[in-house]
């Protein structure tokens, strides 16, 4: 392979001189308007407040001079900007329109030629006015005041983000202070001071020249920050070997995307709460309608929750005893090696769950003892059972009538039929078996038929009961409980008050390698534990007990907890440990029904929000932004320092393809030397490895900052001022003095000469 | 000036001074003296044992130490002489630079060769620094060095375990003493376990190993068979043969033996790859840097300049300004090729951890102090300038546990940039000016009292040096925080971001920029002002150079000891918060210092307030207008 040399001839553009082919326009009036002001305010007002004052204004030819800078100025501006604007935005154009202003300063001051004095006139109306308020607020002691309160407000907000701690302090001090409205607010309004201080100076003298090139400079440093503060970009993008991307995550910015498939809707919003990660309960609600065949349906989404750093939870917790009740429980599954699982059953929910096809794991309710002992027996499907079926009054046995399923391979549900006659309660009656079920299933008692092979349940008989008096009732009886064989059902049309039970040692499998949480009856509660032979172990349920399947299984069994009615707590709730995830807590509100979900990032599908008539899913996912170019990563590879493995340098190899600028080169993306396209900048920011494909990765920042050419700009012009405050004013005074004085004899000279006094 | 002035003066000129000085040089000399005194009996049976040891390996007809010394092993990242790592193996053990005076290497080749069973369990020599933390795994001892049987015996095992059990997922939120004891912990369990014989790499990888690693230094092996495949087995062999030759001469004190086992072992392992190994220049020049110390050396010299300097003010003696400024600018040259060699042994780059930046604030320190007295013929300059360089440098020497003073690499945005080399200085040489200022205010501060327009020409001295170092400082730390922006907009993509490092020194920059200001506009104002641009009293003037100091402080260790950041010196606490930091045994001595500053500012300010002659009235604007 050969290699990329390290810098490669794509023009490398960024900033404000190089924005989106959208944004140019408005990037350049605004270029545009900042010099009209920037003139405006240093020529234009100082004028208006000075005109009728002794000012350097009150000679006409400076009048004019000043005015043809602004005309320049603004028309040095209006040409960028068309340059600019129809030539792509090329720098070059650029300085071809900025060479006017220097140009047209030169010329103007050539044309400069003198006008006499004109007297001063004290200052009136607006203009005094306008006048105190530039003073009041150029004053040395309110700058003073406004610097300490900086001072002191950066002091709180570093020991803020420190208390805060973790990885979220930075985060948090964004948000209460460095990016909250009253911290811009005092740029702003140290701004305005320097910008009054300034004023006050005027008109300016060469003394002067380092102080005001500081104040300019930090004048500059405030609007490159504010520029910065409006048009910053950061963002993250992960590529693998050989992918190619063409948008960016942002990476402060995420949003919810709305989803009804039913109603063909889909749209983003911005979600506001997440920004502080202290405050967790900002609200935030938003409402839209979806419109389908002229129907408008109205929808509501309350954001009232975020956590910066979420975990899910699910706990198990009990409930008052009750007519229906739910059992819950928890296991603790430890296999040979690895971290314990934990596994919590739900009667309804999740009764049973399969690890990898190994291991059964089920809750079951039994609603008698007897049931429970059948639900420890194991039962072939397809065979047959003897069974009896049992007569009981006041739980005595009155009567047990044997029901043999005849022989083998017959079939079964012929075998049963029996017809008996019996003497109960001085009546005769009448039994008259008709079915036998080797596996019988049932939606609703009398509704029996032989069910599919796997889907049985149980064993079970229909029989019909002739009494003395002529009545005849059907029945059926299921051997694992239901119907008629608990001490509470009756026959539910006879005046008899016989209790019928078909009892069959044959009942509900418990599959081989199966773990079974029985609850029932009642409170009682047993693990059963079925290795595949006829009959299960049963063993009362201990918490923090361990059952296995035998001393050698890999398979331990810890049972956590168990309950006869509970329910199992699901959700996200704040935590601490460094793998937490942004989460929101959204209620979607349509019709007149509420629900209430929690939702985290990067989920691979959708939150699915279950309405009557409708589905809305919701997603919270950092924003995408379309780069218009897209990045292909070749290969990426780590260097470690020797004898280390700290990582010394993180190098990808990248090809950048843009259709628009038919542009499409190969870069080598290294530590300082970063990727600068269109004003984006690529950072190799953290190595990726993907555990599927066992591909390489990286992930890589990006960044976009419109500000950082005027901050540039506005530091050397401090640090130029700085300098010259400091170690040269002396020198500047001594050039002004000497200056002054020449102009005095030269005054002097001319007053001799036309004899006319001067003001002092 | 009247004779009484003169004599009045006499104190503030060498009296104080003097007592500044000497309460510096006595604190520092105290603190070790203290720590010394402790442990004195324990160790007057050990330095009696090391004696008897180097008698019995080493003399001068054998020059065995010495041999060994030279010996090139890999470790942590670099091959360097036996002496380097031999130095900074102990001292991260002990804490100390000498462990009972023994030669390092002397004390690292017992515990590597002789091994625990042979005596090692009860020598104290493992260092646990805080008292919290010994008592908290049963270790009673007043010092804090223990013996390997206490450590042994001690609950450091269980207790860490407990504290990675406790903290598995989130180990960015461990408290700093839990965090020493995790790191203590894994040292021991590797040293005391396994002697110092696991350190041994002492072979150079196969040229195939080499060559197959991108990088600088492939791994380096140990002298055992397993390590060495690959190698030609009949050269292997021999090393394996010289090493263990070696080790039983050593074990039987037989000093012909250690002599030749070395040179045996030497030959066998360049014999195994010649171009793997080390220059024998760079090998010695390590050597002599190690023995030189320049860095303590030119520490002594800062101190002496900063005395003759003293006294040439005091008695007004120009010959003696001369000799401080030589000593000055000798110790100056001492660090600059301490700074040179490091360079040239270590990667490529000069400052770069919190060790190296103290060592250059100090330089840019003297450097500026000499350079403000030769402009404006003053000497007090380098009095403080001296006294600054010497209390950081003896700070360096005396806590160089807590200083890796080791050359090696540094993280990976650091590594072929071109902005560390002027970023850092820059702001290092601002921090300098601002100390400078600050030591100027502590003499000026007193004076003040006595003197409160000062109209002393000696005061006055000191306060426009003070204006000067501040206006170095002020524009010096603007440009260097400016850089460092371009070079975070170069490597992380933001040329601000708010990070605690930035934030202060915008802090610093700040409160300086109000003093500037006050300067200006004439807070607590004089009759005409110190000089023309400042019109400001000079004790306030002063005091707020005091309290720069104290923000200095803060903006230099307090960031990175107890806010959380970027910068690479920084995050040496771990993300602990902001009070548990502040409260934490190890910034004890900054807490106390920079509340005491403050206690201080307050007691002086209310002092002047009440004491001090009423203030000159000030000029009315009637009469400024006329």
């Amino acid at each position: 392979m050969n290699q990329p040399s390290k810098r490669t001839k794509v023009k490398l553009r960024g900033g404000l001189l190089a924005p989106e082919r959208k944004q140019m326009p408005t990037l350049f009036s605004l270029i545009i308007a900042w010099f009209t002001l920037t003139t405006a305010a240093l020529v234009l007002v100082p004028y208006a407040i000075f005109r009728q004052t002794d000012s350097y204004f009150t000679d006409g030819n400076n009048v004019l001079f000043w005015s043809a800078i602004c005309a320049i100025s603004t028309a040095h501006g209006a040409m960028a900007f068309m340059l600019g604007y129809r030539k792509g935005g090329q720098i070059s154009n650029f300085f071809w329109g900025a060479l006017l202003m220097p140009l047209g300063l030169i010329v103007v001051s050539m044309l400069n030629n003198k006008r006499p004095d004109r007297d001063p006139q004290p200052a009136r109306g607006w203009v005094k006015s306008l006048d105190r308020g530039t003073f009041a607020f150029g004053n040395l002691w309110w700058g003073i005041a406004q610097l300490f309160l900086m001072f002191a407000v950066l002091i709180r907000a570093t020991v803020y983000e420190s208390q805060v701690g973790g990885g979220t302090g930075n985060v948090a001090a964004y948000a209460r202070f460095y990016n909250a409205t009253w911290f811009g607010l005092i740029f702003v309004s140290f701004f305005i001071t320097l910008f009054c201080a300034t004023m006050r100076k005027y008109p300016f003298r060469i003394s002067q020249i380092g102080w005001l090139c500081t104040h300019t400079g930090l004048l500059i440093l405030v609007i490159g920050s504010l520029t910065r503060y409006w048009g910053m970009y950061t963002g993250f993008v992960r590529v693998m070997e050989g992918e190619t991307v063409s948008s960016v995550d942002d990476r402060d910015v995420r949003e919810l995307q709305v989803g009804i498939p039913a109603l063909g809707y889909q749209k983003n919003f911005r979600v506001e709460t997440d920004h502080d990660p202290v405050n967790s309960s900002e609200k935030q609600t938003i409402a839209f309608e979806a419109k389908k065949n002229g129907v408008s349906h109205e929808f509501e989404i309350e954001l009232d929750r975020y956590y910066a750093k979420a975990a899910f939870f699910s706990e198990l917790s009990g409930l008052p005893p009750a007519d229906k009740p739910t059992a819950v429980a928890e296991l603790k599954l430890q296999g040979k090696g690895g971290k314990p699982q934990i596994i919590r059953l739900h009667e309804q929910r999740q009764p049973g769950q399969d690890i990898m096809g190994l291991l059964k794991i089920q809750l079951l309710r039994a609603t008698s003892a007897h049931h429970r002992d059948s639900l420890t027996w194991s039962y072939p499907p397809g065979s047959t059972q003897r069974g009896a079926l049992v007569v009981k009054k006041d739980g005595d046995v009155l009567l047990r009538i044997p029901i043999l399923p005849g022989p083998r391979g017959a079939d079964p549900s012929q075998g049963a039929r029996t017809d008996t006659k019996h003497v109960l309660e001085g009546g005769v009656f009448s039994i008259f078996v008709d079915r036998y079920f080797s596996q019988l299933s049932a939606r609703e008692p009398g509704d029996f038929y032989d069910a599919a092979p796997g889907q049985a349940i149980a064993p079970g008989i229909t029989f019909r009961i002739d009494g003395p008096n002529g009545s005849s009732e059907n029945h059926s009886a299921r051997s694992d409980g239901f119907w008629f064989n608990s001490d509470t059902n009756k026959p539910s049309d006879s005046q008899l008050d016989f209790v019928f039970e078909y009892q069959c040692r044959a009942s509900n499998p418990l599959p081989a390698s199966t773990i079974a949480v029985i609850v029932g009856p009642g409170d009682e509660r047993h693990v059963a534990i079925s290795d595949g032979r006829r009959q299960a172990r049963l063993e009362p349920f201990k918490e923090g007990a361990t059952y296995r399947f035998s001393k050698t299984s890999p398979f331990a069994i810890e049972a956590v907890a168990c309950f006869a009615n509970g329910t199992i707590r699901e959700g996200v709730r704040e935590t601490d440990l460094d793998t937490g995830f942004p989460a929101v807590r959204a209620t979607v509100k349509y019709g007149a029904k509420k629900v209430k979900k929690w939702i985290p990032v990067g989920l691979i599908r959708s939150m699915p929000f279950q309405f009557d008539d409708t589905i809305i899913t919701l997603k919270y996912e950092p924003r995408k932004r379309d780069l218009g170019f897209s990045i292909s990563l070749l290969d990426f590879r780590e260097f470690d320092y020797a004898n280390s493995t700290k990582p010394a340098k993180y190098e990808s190899n990248v090809i950048l393809h843009d259709p628009a600028e038919q542009i499409e080169e190969r870069i080598l993306i290294d530590m300082n030397n970063p990727l600068g396209y269109k004003g984006y900048r690529f950072f190799n920011s953290r190595p990726l490895t993907s555990d599927r494909s066992k591909k390489r990765g990286i992930g890589f920042s990006v960044s976009r900052d419109p500000g950082y050419a005027i901050l540039l700009l506005g530091s050397f012009i401090t640090a130029i001022g700085l300098m010259t405050v400091f170690f040269f004013k002396p020198r500047l005074r001594r050039i002004e003095s000497r200056r002054s004085a020449k102009k005095k004899t030269a005054n002097t000279k001319s007053a001799d000469q036309s004899g006319t006094p001067q003001p002092a | 000036m009247s004779h009484e002035a003169e004599k009045k003066n006499l104190f503030f000129r060498l009296i104080l001074p003097l007592i500044l000085v000497a309460g510096v040089v006595g604190l520092i000399w105290g603190v070790g003296a203290y720590q010394r005194a402790k442990s004195t009996e324990r160790k007057i049976k050990w330095i009696e044992h090391f004696e008897k040891l180097e008698a019995a390996v080493d003399d001068e007809a054998h020059g065995n130490l010495d041999r060994l010394r030279k010996l090139p092993l890999a470790y942590k990242e670099r091959v360097q002489p036996l002496d380097s790592v031999a130095r900074r193996t102990i001292r991260s053990l002990t804490g100390d630079r000498t462990v009972y005076g023994a030669d390092p290497v002397l004390v690292f080749l017992s515990m590597a060769f002789d091994g625990i069973s042979d005596g090692w369990n009860e020598i104290p020599i493992f260092m646990i620094s805080y008292g919290v933390n010994r008592s908290r795994v049963g270790i009673d001892n007043v010092d804090k060095l223990s013996t390997y049987d206490q450590i042994k015996n001690s609950e450091l095992t269980s207790y860490v375990a407990e504290v990675r059990k406790e903290f598995a997922n989130k180990a960015s939120q461990m408290s700093m003493p839990d965090q020493e004891l995790v790191r203590a912990h894994a040292t021991y369990a590797r040293e005391l376990e396994l002697g110092f014989q696991h350190l041994f790499f002492i072979a150079p990888p196969t040229e195939a190993q080499r060559i197959a690693d991108d990088a600088r230094q492939a791994d380096w092996h140990l002298p055992i068979a397993e390590d060495l495949e690959g190698h030609d087995p009949k050269i292997a062999r021999e090393v394996q043969t010289a090493y263990a030759d070696l080790r039983t001469a050593w074990r039987a004190r037989d000093k012909g033996g250690i002599k030749s086992a070395t040179e045996r072992l030497l030959a066998a392992t360049t014999a195994l790859d010649p171009a793997a190994m080390p220059d024998e220049k760079r090998i010695s020049d390590e050597i002599s840097l190690n023995l030189v110390n320049p860095f303590t050396r030119a520490s002594w010299l800062y101190l002496f300049a900063s005395i003759f300097a003293l006294f040439s003010w005091a008695f007004r003696l120009n010959s003696l300004r001369w000799i401080a400024i030589l000593a000055g600018v000798i110790g100056m040259a001492l660090t600059a090729f301490g700074f040179y060699m490091r360079v040239q042994l270590g990667f490529g780059v000069t400052v770069t951890n919190l060790y190296e930046s103290m060592v250059a604030i100090s330089f840019t320190t003297m450097l500026i102090c000499i350079v403000l007295d030769l402009l404006r013929g003053s000497s007090f300059g380098i009095l403080v300038g001296g006294i600054g360089a010497f209390v950081l440098l003896a700070i360096l020497d005396r806590y160089s546990d807590k200083f890796d003073s080791a050359i090696g690499g540094t993280i990976a945005v650091l590594a072929n940039n071109i902005w560390v080399h002027i970023h850092v200085p820059i702001v290092m040489a601002s921090y300098a000016a601002y100390l400078i200022a600050f030591m100027l205010a502590v003499i000026a501060i007193p004076w003040c009292f006595r003197d409160p327009k000062a109209s002393d020409p000696d005061l006055k001295g000191i306060l426009k040096t003070a204006e000067i170092a501040t206006n170095v400082g002020t524009l010096l730390i603007f440009i260097g925080m400016v850089l460092g922006g371009v070079w975070a907009a170069d490597s992380w993509g933001r040329f601000w971001g708010w990070d605690p490092k930035e934030t202060w020194s915008a802090i610093l920059f700040l409160f300086y920029i109000i003093v500037i200001h006050l300067r200006l506009v004439g807070f607590k104002r004089t009759i005409g002002g110190v000089t023309k641009s400042m019109k400001m009293s000079p004790f306030w003037y002063s005091m707020c150079l005091f309290t720069g100091g104290n923000i200095l402080l803060w903006t230099y260790y307090g960031t990175n000891e107890l806010l959380s950041g970027l910068h690479s010196y920084a995050n040496s606490s771990g993300g602990a918060g902001f009070w548990d930091n502040l409260i934490h045994d190890r910034n004890r001595w900054f807490v106390w210092t920079s509340g005491s500053m403050l206690v201080l500012t307050i007691l002086a300010s209310v002092a002047y307030l009440m004491l001090a002659p009423k203030a000159a009235p000030t000029i009315s604007k009637a009469n400024a207008a006329a």
